[in-house]
């Protein structure tokens, strides 16, 4: 079988698993979970430092070397503005240059404004940002992006945290076929069997936290989930059957049939 | 000298760069990112951003995120 991998922004990814950092019991769990999940790149918030209490709080410290790609989002931004300043503070950082432009208004649903998000990633992309913008699952919003420059598209599947699934397999499908740039399904995916049915829609990978983190046993979960993205990708790549109306015996011509 | 840490007025006393700032509150060494007045700084130009009184300073970190 040949190697499969995926390609972003000039990185190559053995794992299309992307794991967020957020909600874990415990930095132990965590650290085991990132473990099972076998994935490369890792999701990070920027937040004001609580100068009440400058104890080590950064998630950082739980991490040892580089074997990760750091991916920061701009959560909590909800104009363009605002995630451009956060991903240029994340840059500053020295320890990645890519960023998942994220950007919402309605704190009920935590869609994202695709509009707000099409500009920011234009600019950052001309500010040499490898841009991964979280967006609706349109499939013209994810064209255009990918036009503005984006090094991959992260349509979501359901609003964050929400667990529901892929609410819109239809424009999933279509938004795989029309792709020139990877395809990561970020958000509102709840079980393994999600996970399988978007990748046999086809995308390159998918990006969670919540179904993880916050599953009784997160690392059994992190697992889980890995499994259900290799599962997913070997029958896209192997191609299923059609589905028909009524039964064919899979036991060969009639003529045989004892009588 | 009065300065406006993450939205807070801060009376500090006996500084005169970023650099002497961060070191002050203990978060030397930390995978820290500070913006002056807006700017975002690199580490390296900590020490060269100097202080003048109601300067706005930002200081972030990376948090768990998805």
């Amino acid at each position: 079988m040949q190697t499969d991998v995926l390609v972003i922004g000039g990185r190559t990814l053995t794992s299309r698993f992307f794991l967020g950092t957020g909600l874990f019991p415990n930095p132990y769990v965590q650290k085991e979970a990132i473990k099972a999940s076998g994935a490369e790149v890792l999701t990070f918030a920027i937040r004001r430092i609580n100068l009440a209490s400058t104890e080590d709080d950064s998630i950082l410290q739980h991490f040892e070397d580089n074997q990760y790609v750091y991916l920061p989002n701009t959560s909590g931004a909800r104009t363009a503005d605002e995630a451009i300043r956060i991903a240029r503070l994340a840059r500053a950082s020295g320890l990645s240059d890519w960023i998942k432009v994220e950007i919402s208004v309605n704190e009920r649903t935590l869609l994202p404004d695709p509009i707000e998000t099409l500009k920011a990633t234009e600019i950052l992309v001309k500010e040499g940002f490898t841009v991964l913008p979280y967006t609706s699952d349109d499939p013209v919003i994810c064209k255009r992006l990918e036009e503005a420059g984006a090094a991959a598209v992260m349509p979501g599947a359901a609003p964050i945290g929400t667990g529901l699934g892929i609410l819109n397999p239809y424009h999933l499908g279509l938004i795989v076929e029309e792709a020139g740039v990877p395809i990561i399904v970020d958000a509102g995916l709840g079980s393994a069997s999600d996970i399988a049915q978007a990748m046999e829609l086809g995308v390159s990978g998918v990006l969670m936290n919540t179904p993880v983190a916050k599953a009784k046993d997160p690392v059994r979960m992190a697992k889980a989930m890995s499994l259900a993205i290799e599962a997913g990708r070997l029958s896209y790549l192997a191609g299923r059957i059609e589905k028909k109306k009524y039964a064919s015996a899979s036991s060969g011509l009639d003529v045989f049939k004892l009588k | 000298m009065e300065l406006v840490i993450n939205g807070e007025n801060q009376l500090m006393e006996q500084v005169s760069s970023v650099h002497d700032v961060i070191e002050r509150l203990g978060l030397t060494g930390k995978p820290v990112v500070a913006e002056a007045d807006g700017h975002v700084l690199t580490a390296e130009q900590w020490a060269d951003t100097l202080l003048y009184p109601g300067m706005k300073l930002e200081l972030v970190h990376f948090v768990g995120g998805g």
